[in-house]
């Protein structure tokens, strides 16, 4: 196993004579593929509008003529850098470039607008590299025991694993538990929205063809979180960043936020890849638990949601560590965890690459290739976004007037492109102006989303649970693991609140003393 | 115009039907050769008015799968058959099942032959069910053919007790994973369970057949049926090992690959004896037929029809095109607009009772 772990790193850069126009060449031609694809990705992630998964479908074709490796290492080059750059306009405009990183936004926004853009991206970048690097590890000794435990999570413990994120909710609520529970249950709500998943009865549709499918999670979090900045901006008159306070070189102090941190970093990095192995939670989840458990850990969890680096570590790590897991899944089961990932299966088939047990056995090299493209790739793309970061900086120091007509460009870009769709465009700006009233009353929005993020999946699982097992599910032995785990994390939060307030009215106490 | 068009139609349904009386499905290859309809027409017309033009595919489904990568391919190879040699382009209008796509393709894109539509299939059932949000009536619609034709298999684990006899009542219900309603996961196990009398238990939900997939092989259940290139191209395994066993599938006619693979197979419709019930049992699957369809808005100026159902049904025999649909595993058995057009007609004059007898077996 050992073996294959080194011989899939060494195939990445394994040198072969290559016919080009001017003659025959040895050249490590795998490398030089991956290194296409990533520059395609870079093109892509920056241009709003072309999210990763059409990019993918469109240079599908291109890879009819490779080899497996080759074709893998171009798609998968192409894939981590469309999930890191997302991270990128997260940070600084407060647009989620996907709804894979929208948690960023949360503490890396208000940070750039404290000036410190360089040190949120420089974190979140690392993070997502150390992420890449954990999860792939994290695999490697995993996979001896991956297909049995994949295959314990079906519906009554995917249903467990919900509610155990659900109770999450408490931490994302910034103190204010009661308001951040109707936030979330407001969210649930909005998930059931569609038609039905058992029986197609439509809910809440009001005959709108477009709200079948429920409401996108692009729309709504881009303008719950992009929308509000934006007025904000143009209200307070000035650059993204209100003041100047850190030198460009806020980047070096990111990466070392990410090493001072590294515990926490590690601990989201597993969750990430935890949650990227589970059937069907999506990609979205993994981050908003990360953000969750760093709020959870921190000794001052009243402050997030302002700009703590330690918000910003959490789902950037989590983010990018998902993705092995993911792989993990497509590859063992074929059952893909994104749209890109579905693609890639694609790619899989078309190369005659059958998911299933074999690519734990025979074919290990190859998924310890496709697990190596991901760490180097992430690797690559941080070192060149590195590069150019403390120029991007810059951009938080424009004047607002300049730099809003760019940002709704990416705004209404952005929730036009997922589905092509008008509608979500005008969605966007309902939750925007819901966003706003939320800021100015002070209700934590980041519930509402997790709340959106679960809400169908529990009641998806939940059905399945109940149609397939009726009552017996309850009796699975991790159902009753899961479940003391939820009351675990339930008596948790409610001490730490009740800590919380006795030391606050200590403090009052004392000051009144004095 | 358009009356032209009909009789043009109706000469081409007669003559299919006859082609259809004589020839049987050979393997893969089912498209018979015939004169595309109104082929009367100035085809000098079309050439001036395509050339310089670009073609809009709308796809009613998201990037990456069959739909999406055979349009993509079409909008590739599709030119070289047209007069004019205009550019075709794959937009992606995904939601409500193609539904979306459909009524946009119907009622809001002009009639200018620059429009194609290509669905999910299954939307006809919507309208035989006279759903009230389907805004179209694909009779109506200029059809430029399909490029499948779907069988879809039932798998069942190989040690459950059903494996080897399907209609036995003396074991616990056989249970299918489905993954909503209007899905062939679900309607399929429907008819089963409701019109064949199959012991069986549906429990619908599952997000996609990969997850189905995960369930029967976590025991959560029993079975699924899905389309049988889903089963070679993602379950190649299970055929390995023999993890399960296909005991009925629905297909136009008899399909060859899967008897070659299990022997035992028997076709849907001859579980039960009943004429009538057989006739629905086939009704509530033929839309299989017509996988992978591609329709212009009504409409269209009749010499354009003309040029691009021809140049699709040569698109369909370019050995490019199929060495590229061979490339993604996609396997090409086309219809013509014609023959396309008579299995729409077939299933939408359903008489009404017998519509709403299938509506509730597969509600």
């Amino acid at each position: 196993m050992i073996e294959s772990f080194v011989q899939g790193l060494l195939n990445l850069f394994a040198v072969r004579p290559v016919t080009l126009p001017f003659g025959e060449y040895a050249l490590p031609a795998t490398f030089g593929i991956m290194m296409l694809g990533m520059a395609i990705g870079f093109v892509v992630g920056i241009l709003p509008g072309l999210g990763g998964a059409v990019t993918l479908a469109l240079m599908l074709p291109f890879t009819f003529a490779m080899a497996p490796l080759d074709a893998f290492a171009f798609l998968l080059g192409m894939l981590s850098v469309t999930a890191t750059t997302g991270d990128i306009t997260s940070v600084l405009f407060g647009v989620p470039g996907e709804a894979t990183t929208a948690a960023t936004v949360v503490d890396g926004h208000p940070m750039a607008k404290r000036g410190e853009a360089g040190r949120a991206l420089g974190a979140v970048l690392t993070s997502s590299m150390v992420g890449a690097l954990v999860g792939a590890f994290a695999l490697a000794l995993l996979i001896p025991v991956v297909r049995p435990l994949i295959l314990t999570f079906q519906s009554p413990e995917l249903f467990m694993l919900t509610v155990l994120g659900i109770t999450f909710v408490a931490s994302l609520s910034g103190g204010a538990v009661l308001k951040g529970l109707v936030a979330g249950g407001f969210g649930f709500l909005l998930s059931m929205i569609g038609l039905d998943p058992q029986t197609g009865v439509q809910r809440a549709t009001f005959g709108q063809l477009e709200l079948w499918d429920g409401i996108g999670l692009v729309p709504i979090t881009i303008g719950l979180f992009a929308i509000p900045e934006t007025v904000e901006l143009a209200v307070r008159g000035t650059s993204i960043a209100g003041r100047t306070v850190a030198k460009v070189g806020g980047v070096m102090e990111g990466v070392r936020d990410t090493f001072r941190h590294w515990q926490l970093t590690v601990r989201c990095s597993l969750l990430g890849t935890a949650i990227g192995i589970m059937p069907g939670l999506g990609g979205a989840v993994g981050q908003w638990i990360a953000y969750a458990h760093a709020v959870q850990s921190s000794p001052h969890p009243e402050t997030f949601g302002t700009g703590r680096i330690e918000g910003v570590l959490g789902p950037g790590a989590a983010n990018n560590s998902k993705e092995g897991g993911n792989l993990i899944l497509t590859v063992l089961f074929g059952v893909p965890g994104s749209v890109s990932m579905a693609i890639l299966l694609g790619a899989f088939l078309i190369k005659g690459i059958v998911p299933g047990p074999d690519m734990l056995d025979k074919n290990l090299t190859l998924t310890f290739s496709m697990v190596w493209i991901i760490v180097v790739t992430n690797v690559l793309t941080v070192g060149i976004c590195l590069l150019f970061i403390n120029q991007l900086v810059r951009v938080t120091y424009v004047r607002g007037s300049l730099i809003i007509p760019f940002i709704l460009f990416l705004v209404f870009f952005g929730a036009y492109a997922e589905k092509n769709a008008l509608f979500d465009v005008g969605l966007a700006l309902l939750f925007g102006l819901l966003g706003l009233v939320m800021v100015q009353t002070d209700w934590p929005r980041p519930p509402l989303v997790l709340g959106l993020v679960l809400g169908k999946l529990t009641e998806r699982y939940l059905f399945l649970s109940v149609n397939r097992y009726e009552w017996e599910w309850l009796l699975r032995p991790w159902v009753i693991v899961f479940a003391f785990l939820i009351v675990a994390v339930i008596v948790y939060s409610v001490r730490e609140q009740r800590r919380g307030r006795e030391k606050a009215s200590r403090l009052i106490s004392y000051e009144e003393e004095i | 115009m358009r009356i032209a068009v009909k009789r043009g139609y109706l000469l081409c349904v007669a003559l299919f039907l006859l082609l259809a009386a004589c020839g049987t499905r050979t393997g893969s290859q089912a498209v018979a050769t015939q004169v595309p309809a109104a082929a009367t027409v100035n085809p000098q017309a079309a050439a001036d008015f395509y050339r310089g033009k670009t073609i809009s595919i709308i796809v009613g489904l998201g990037p990456g799968g069959g739909f999406d990568t055979i349009a993509r391919l079409v909008s590739k190879h599709m030119p070289r058959h047209m007069p004019g040699n205009p550019n075709v382009v794959v937009e992606n209008m995904d939601g409500a099942g193609s539904l979306i796509a459909l009524n946009h393709v119907y009622n809001v894109a002009k009639p200018d032959g620059l429009t194609i539509g290509v669905f999910n299939e299954l939307q006809i059932n919507n309208q035989l069910f006279g759903n009230e949000s389907v805004q179209f009536d694909l009779r109506k619609m200029g059809w430029l053919g399909n490029a499948q034709q779907g069988t879809t298999a039932c798998t069942i684990r190989a040690d459950s007790p059903y494996a080897e006899n399907l209609l036995r009542k003396d074991a616990p219900p056989l249970i299918f994973g489905g993954t909503g309603p209007g899905s062939n996961t679900d309607d399929f196990a429907r008819v089963l369970i409701n019109l064949a009398g199959i012991n069986g238990r549906l429990v619908s939900g599952y997000p996609g057949t990969a997850q189905i997939r995960l369930a029967v092989e976590g025991r959560e259940v029993d079975g699924m049926c899905w389309t049988w290139d889903s089963v070679t191209a993602t379950a190649a395994n299970w055929l390995e090992t023999n993890f399960i066993t296909v005991p009925v599938y629905t297909a136009a006619s008899v399909d060859q690959r899967v008897l070659d693979r299990f022997p035992k197979a028997i076709l849907a419709e001859d579980l039960v004896s009943d004429p009538q019930t057989k006739h629905l049992m086939k009704v509530s699957q033929a839309a299989a037929a017509i996988s992978k369809p591609f329709v212009l808005p009504p409409g269209v100026p009749a010499e354009r029809v003309a040029a691009l159902q021809a140049a699709f049904e040569s698109t369909m025999k370019d050995a490019e095109f199929l060495a590229d649909a061979q490339q993604a595993r996609l396997e090409i058995s086309a219809h013509n607009g014609a023959q396309a057009l008579v299995i729409v007609n077939e299933i939408l004059n359903l008489p009404p009772d017998q519509a709403k007898k299938l509506a509730d077996v597969l509600k």
